[in-house]
């Protein structure tokens, strides 16, 4: 019930259950065919039963007509013998009476008789004779009104015509009822001297065509030669109306053609059959008809057609009836068929389910059948099975690779270790700024770097490749790191170095592995670099204005070939100038056009560059290359390593010696929060009290945010360097950017008066920094501001040896 | 009390009213049928009433005189055809009150191939020697046609039916163009088979029914007479305005009188008989009227010269002046 209220549900429905769509199915299908037979049947049977009708009704009709006419012909037959009769006899009242009761008693369809003497014949002593059935008896009279009679149509007609007729049914005033006559002349010496008749009433006629077989089938229609209505089933027509008078008053002109055409075919046949659109009705009846010939009259039957259509109606709604109950008998096999099919597919749609879910124990349909379905159930049965082992196997090879990925992890975490990864690596040596990273491209790369402090002044580093990747890549590298950095303690020569790691590796290189490598040693007392390279990238020199590959004499790589030989190059090393290592990811790094960055983008890249710490540099180039990439995977490893140094830049606060604590920020007051986590890291370190903590955090904020604001004209990124020292008694910080020179001590005492916009810059803040200082001093070096701020402590702090940030 | 005292004042009024209403009895010539329309409407509408008049109407026959009824004193008025009362003897003791009918309607219609289907008829000298049924009430206008086209035929009484001429017992027969011809026709005749002879056409163009009362009553009665004729001229012209009303009450009049008449015929009739009573723009007439000049015509149609009745005597001055 609630699947009827609701079509659009139950359609859902049915998409839904296999079970009911081939229910419905099966149940449909049978109905149409079932349905298309019954129609079938229906439409023959109603074709070979009108057509049987018809001939049917078509010969009764005929065979009606021809027994009426043979009744008419009884009737005529006695009235022709007494006319016979009459003109050999007398004519007198005793004749007439005789002839009369003759005539009733001979035929016992004749109502009644009259003998009619034509006029001048007064010796008979009557006019007309009438003789009449009441009951079982006979009357007689003599009629009432003659001269009537005489203008009759049973006298007239027959008087002027001399030969028998037969009238139009009229009403006769003596008898009291409509009749029709048959009316014989009786001639004597080439003069009518009398009519002879007999009545037959209407309703007797009637009677008698109702006791013919077709009265009963339907209902009798008489028409008269001249198209009057004698018998209808509408006795309202019956002497009134004409076949021509019912088409003129017909409603419409449909109906006028339709009568005037049934009109046609029955004044033009003699006998037939007719199927015509009953006026002022949608339904159709059938005339059947036949002639009388005596009278000229058709005789016929109107029957609906419903009416005869009536048993193929009837049987079409039994047959559709025994249809339905035999469809829905069908219902219990649907049902049952279906419920074969869709049962065992519901328990494996339940067991797939349980499947989905990880149980592999769902029960499964008995086994047994042979049919699709039983192989279905074989089928994933032994799916259930191959699954199961596949995914044991799967789990099994997961764990492995876990454990690949892990043992690759911590030796990622071991290749990384073995790289020097603490900047700034030496604070102790102020202007030397050196910074370094490898970017593996797979867990674990073929690239190094390396660099050290072989002594008080000279920084051992280098750049290399190995050829290949992976772990084999990385166990080289390793080997080629540590071999080379403590050949290069040994040796102290890179030329020489690289010769003899040559020849270690070389030997037995079963691999046929090898590494490019740049190394050199720089002297920072005398800013002189002495390098060599075994088949490496050359690195670039680069200030402000100029980035140039450095000169490199070729040689082999590393492991390539025993033997090989080596050279020495030296440089100077400018100050300012920087030094960018890199390897070949860097150049080689494609972008989804497969394009290469390539080493005119790396110098111009580095010519862009202003002035940057190494870091920064670093930096940059990686995000430049990521940019250039657009998201294509990195395909071998990146390693670069930029250094600078500066000589020894005359540090004002430090008075040469390296600071506690150093901290670079960006000019961006995102930066800020830095500030805050490096102090609180120096109050754990250097025990400083709370407030302590918060006045130099507040100074410093104050003066970094003046800095940020006002000190710089341009986008670019610029670095504001915080060093600290942390002495007996004092506390000294250098502050140093390269913005506006900007001299806090030389500011006036803010006017208090002003309002907030017409202030100068910074007022406030400095006056706040000014008396919270000891000391505020204020230098501009190489295009930087250098302010220096002394705290003095009043609990001595603990002066701590240098330390790394 | 009041209420009561106002209901007897219009209940005595009324009964003054209806016994101060003159009884008056028309005859008709024939047997309920449309051809008499005017009067059933002028009755049925209360034109009688309203001029005091308590009109019976008396359907005729083939064995009602209505002539000798109203010189008998059984009618007060009839309807009749001129020519009928002037083919009389007694003649002068009618007078014509209203000319209803002002067209001939009297046709001749033949057989176009003749009785035996092999001689055909087509102009009137074609019907010399054709047996040819007449009315014998109806014989002068027939006659004044046979003379004037100088045929010789052989005449057969004709009776209530035209049945020997539907039984080719005769070449032609009388027909009313409203009525017997249109029967014809409603029993599977066609146009085609026939030649109808129309006296209107042929210029024997005799004025046909009219409304007649002895000279007595028109002497003694004199303002009844002219209200009846005023009434009934009234109804003619509700019928003619009214006719699917008037159908209706003729149908009635025919069914109570279980006559064989069926409705398209009477409407027929009906239509027929109206242009018979009103004129077409050009007739040269006007309903009700006749006029000398016609009065002449008809005299002389029927061969009456010197015996006909003064026109002044014998027409009413409302026929002489007809209907306005």
């Amino acid at each position: 019930m609630v699947i009827l209220l609701h079509p659009e549900r139950s359609v859902a429905y049915i998409n839904r259950s296999l079970f009911l769509r081939l229910a419905l199915l099966i149940l449909g299908g049978g109905s149409l065919v079932v349905l298309a037979i019954v129609l079938f049947n229906h439409l023959t049977m109603r074709r070979t039963l009108l057509d049987d009708q018809e001939r049917y009704y078509t010969a009764l009709a005929s065979s009606s007509a021809y027994k009426f006419n043979l009744q008419l012909l009884q009737a005529q037959k006695v009235v022709d013998e007494a006319a016979a009769l009459f003109s050999a006899l007398p004519h007198n009242k005793g004749t007439a009476l005789n002839l009369l009761g003759r005539i009733l008693s001979r035929n016992p369809d004749i109502y009644g008789s009259a003998i009619a003497l034509a006029g001048g014949q007064q010796a008979a002593g009557f006019q007309i004779l009438y003789s009449w059935r009441a009951g079982d008896r006979m009357q007689t009279m003599e009629r009432s009104q003659p001269e009537q009679d005489y203008q009759s149509d049973w006298f007239y007609l027959p008087y002027h015509l001399r030969k028998p007729v037969w009238t139009d049914p009229y009403y006769d005033a003596d008898a009291g009822t409509l009749m029709v006559t048959y009316s014989a002349p009786v001639v004597d010496r080439r003069r009518v001297v009398a009519v002879i008749t007999c009545d037959l009433s209407l309703e007797g006629l009637k009677a008698s065509l109702s006791e013919l077989e077709l009265g009963r089938h339907g209902n009798p229609l008489l028409i008269s030669r001249f198209g009057k209505i004698i018998l209808h089933p509408r006795s309202e027509w019956v002497h009134k109306e004409t076949l021509y008078s019912l088409a003129e008053g017909a409603q419409n002109a449909e109906d006028r053609e339709t009568l005037l055409a049934v009109s046609r075919e029955l004044t033009a046949k003699e006998s037939g059959s007719l199927r015509f659109r009953q006026p002022g009705k949608r339904t159709y009846a059938w005339l059947y008809f036949g002639s009388v010939p005596l009278t000229e009259w058709k005789i016929g039957f109107l029957i609906p057609e419903e009416q005869i259509l009536a048993p193929v109606v009837n049987l079409g709604i039994k047959t559709v009836l025994i249809a339905l109950t035999g469809v829905l008998l069908l219902l219990v096999p649907a049902f049952f068929i279906a419920a074969a099919i869709t049962k065992p597919l519901q328990v494996l749609v339940r067991a797939a389910d349980r499947l989905a879910g990880g149980d592999f124990e769902a029960p499964l349909p008995a086994d047994g059948r042979t049919d699709e379905i039983g192989r279905l159930i074989v089928a994933f049965d032994g799916m259930r099975t191959d699954l199961q082992s596949y995914i044991s196997e799967l789990t099994r090879t997961t764990a492995e690779k876990e454990k690949i990925a892990s043992e690759l992890s911590i030796a990622r975490e071991i290749q990384h270790g073995i790289l020097p990864k603490i900047f700034p690596p030496f604070p102790q040596r102020s202007g030397l700024d050196l910074y370094a990273m490898l970017s593996s491209a797979r867990e674990v790369g073929g690239d190094l770097y390396d660099f050290t402090l072989l002594d008080e002044d000279r920084l051992y580093f280098c750049i290399g490749d190995v050829s290949g990747k992976g772990v084999p890549a990385s166990l080289f590298m390793a080997v080629g790191k540590t071999l080379l950095k403590s050949t290069v303690q040994t040796l102290q020569d890179p030329a020489k170095a690289l010769f003899h790691v040559n020849n270690e590796l070389a030997e037995g290189n079963d691999t046929c592995m090898f590494i490019t490598l740049f190394c050199g040693i720089l002297d920072l007392r005398t800013n002189e670099l002495v390098y060599a390279n075994a088949g490496h990238n050359p690195p670039v020199l680069f200030d402000r204005d100029r980035a140039s590959f450095l000169d490199l004499i070729f040689s082999p790589p590393l492991a390539a070939m025993p033997d090989s030989p080596y050279q020495n190059q030296r440089l100077v090393l400018p100050a300012d100038a920087k030094l960018l290592l890199y390897t070949d990811g860097v150049t080689e790094a494609m972008n989804p056009q497969l394009e290469l960055f390539g080493e005119e983008r790396l110098l111009a890249f580095l010519r862009g560059q202003p002035r940057q710490t190494a870091e920064g540099c670093v930096s940059q180039l990686v995000k430049t290359v990521a940019e250039f990439a657009q998201g294509a995977e990195q395909s071998d490893d990146i390693t670069l390593l930029c250094l600078s140094y500066g000589s020894s830049r005359p540090s004002a606060a430090g008075n040469g010696t390296s600071p506690t604590s150093l901290l670079v920020v960006t000019n961006h007051h995102a930066e800020l929060p830095r500030l805050v986590t490096w102090l609180e890291g120096l109050q754990t370190r250097l025990e400083w009290s709370d407030d302590l903590v918060g006045q130099i955090n507040l100074i410093l904020e104050e003066w970094l945010v003046n800095v940020m604001s006002y000190a710089f004209d341009d986008d670019q990124l610029h670095e504001i360097e915080i060093r600290l020292w942390q002495k007996e008694k004092e506390l000294r910080i250098e502050v140093r950017d390269d913005g506006k020179p900007f001299d806090p001590t030389t500011q006036t005492e803010p006017d208090l008066g002003l309002s907030l916009e017409e202030r100068p810059i910074g007022g406030l803040g400095i006056l706040f920094i000014r008396n919270s200082l000891d000391e505020l001093r204020y230098q501009r070096q190489e295009g930087e501001n250098v302010v220096t701020m002394v705290k003095r402590l009043e609990t001595p702090g603990r002066e701590l040896p240098h330390a790394e940030t | 009390m009041k209420r009561i005292l106002t209901g007897i004042f219009f209940f005595l009024l009324s009964a003054a009213g209806s016994a101060a209403a003159e009884p008056v009895r028309l005859v008709l010539q024939w047997q309920h049928q449309s051809q008499f329309a005017g009067y059933y409407m002028a009755l049925e509408k209360g034109f009688y009433r309203a001029e005091n008049l308590d009109v019976t109407l008396i359907p005729g026959g083939a064995h009602v005189d209505p002539l000798r009824m109203i010189r008998d004193g059984q009618a007060d008025f009839c309807t009749t055809m001129l020519s009928s009362v002037l083919g009389r003897h007694d003649r002068n003791e009618f007078v014509l009150l209203q000319q209803v009918l002002n067209r001939s309607n009297l046709t001749l219609v033949a057989w176009k191939k003749g009785r035996h289907g092999i001689d055909s008829i087509a102009a009137p000298s074609d019907l010399d020697q054709r047996r040819i049924t007449l009315w014998d009430g109806f014989r002068p206008p027939y006659e004044a046609f046979f003379r004037r086209y100088g045929i010789d035929p052989v005449i057969i009484p004709q009776y209530y039916s035209f049945s020997l001429f539907l039984h080719r017992g005769a070449d032609a027969c009388c027909a009313m163009r409203y009525n017997e011809y249109h029967s014809l026709i409603q029993h599977g005749l066609r146009d085609e088979e026939l030649t109808v002879f129309d006296f209107h056409e042929l210029g024997v163009d005799l004025p046909e029914d009219g409304l007649f009362a002895v000279a007595e009553t028109w002497r003694r009665r004199l303002s009844v007479c002219d209200a009846f004729v005023r009434a009934s001229m009234k109804g003619w012209q509700y019928a003619r305005d009214h006719r699917r009303e008037t159908l209706d009450v003729v149908m009635r009049y025919v069914e109570e009188a279980r006559l064989p008449a069926n409705r398209p015929h009477m409407e027929w009739m009906l239509d027929t008989i109206l242009q018979a009573v009103f004129p077409a723009t050009d007739a040269g007439w006007i309903p009700g009227q006749l006029t000398e000049e016609r009065y002449r015509k008809a005299v002389s149609i029927l061969g009456l010269e010197g015996s006909e009745p003064a026109y002044g005597d014998f027409v009413t001055p409302g026929a002489q002046r007809g209907l306005h």
